[in-house]
């Protein structure tokens, strides 16, 4: 509910013409989120920069946004295509950012220690397919419909159920499984 | 541990709500608040009289709860908060400056929209020719004349 008024007010002012405010109401709304993402698909060293580069990307891109799918979508497809372009190139040589004075800046250890305080769980979604893995953090933890997210690992919206599905017995299966197991 | 296994053999457009045994299949199971209310009614209908899927749909469920509830939250560092914001309206204002043309393109396109304001007719064009040339000419006659006059002398 909170998204959907984000994105019709975003929408407006990107209509108007207005990209301040759109960018504004971008950050607003939706960097936490964003980072949190990257912070799960980079090593944590390494979030800050690459969700600077999304940023980056995203004001460049922004003029461009179609509508086709949700301004969070877009965001997460962008954030997406800029960690796999960072984990293929990495590190060192960034793209061309917007502002010369671009640099990103060192990371604060101790913000990014991303640690399951179920353990069991941890274990059980480290053991699944990546992409398996990604479609359900990207449903259940960011919240996507699954129609944006299979915009953002580019399938259709049934493939993304399906994986979603999949995804979902084989953690039951796995959770119930090691809740049997003593430990 | 794979989702994707079996995944070429769905209908990539098509969610299937039953599979050969009369059951509901895991897609139409999960996420049935994502589902048409036509396919969402079918699900509810069969799992009210279907013990089998009904124990699968809480199981899933209890799944699905429990990842939730674990999800991280990973706020932006703050001072990254206020530098990506930083970033971005520079960036704007960058952007707004190299959009706008130069000086030299904007005096050229000025020149250019001034002078569609002054276009000659065509006749103007051939008369002023004509004039010129006659002009050149005598200035010619002239000049040859002067030279032999300095010669003789």
């Amino acid at each position: 509910m909170l998204h959907s008024m984000s994105e019709t007010v975003i929408v407006a002012a990107l209509r108007k013409g207005n990209l301040r405010r759109a960018v504004e109401l971008i950050l607003d709304s939706y960097q936490d989120e964003v980072f949190g993402y990257c912070a799960r698909l980079v090593a944590p060293a390494e979030a800050i920069q690459v969700y600077q580069l999304v940023m980056a990307v995203a004001l460049e891109e922004l003029t461009t946004f179609t509508g086709t799918t949700s301004i969070r979508a877009w965001l997460y497809g962008i954030a997406r295509r800029t960690v796999l372009r960072f984990q293929r190139k990495r590190p060192g040589s960034y793209p061309a950012a917007l502002d010369a004075d671009y640099a990103p800046v060192a990371c604060p250890d101790d913000v990014l220690v991303i640690k399951l305080l179920d353990e069991d769980l941890e274990a059980c979604i480290g053991r699944l397919n990546p992409l398996t893995r990604e479609v359900l953090q990207l449903s259940l933890w960011q919240g996507l419909l699954l129609t944006e997210v299979a915009h953002v690992v580019g399938c259709s919206e049934a493939r993304a159920r399906h994986i979603a599905a999949e995804g979902l017995h084989d953690l039951s299966l796995d959770l119930s499984r090691s809740n049997s197991t003593p430990s | 541990m794979s989702g994707l296994s079996s995944s070429g053999d769905i209908d990539d457009d098509e969610v299937r709500i039953m599979d050969h045994r009369g059951c509901l299949t895991l897609d139409a199971i999960c996420f049935t608040d994502q589902l048409g209310p036509d396919h969402r009614a079918v699900v509810e209908r069969h799992i009210r009289s279907c013990g089998v899927c009904a124990q699968q749909q809480t199981q899933l469920a209890r799944a699905t709860e429990r990842m939730r509830g674990a999800r991280p939250r990973v706020p932006v560092p703050a001072e990254i908060r206020i530098l990506a914001r930083q970033v971005a309206l520079k960036g704007l204002a960058l952007r707004a400056r190299t959009a706008r043309p130069s000086p030299v393109r904007q005096q050229r396109s000025t020149a250019r929209i001034r002078a569609l304001g002054r276009r000659r007719p065509p006749w103007y064009r051939s008369r002023t020719f004509w004039a010129a040339a006659i002009m050149g000419l005598a200035a010619a006659v002239v000049l040859v004349l002067l030279v032999l006059v300095l010669l003789q002398g």
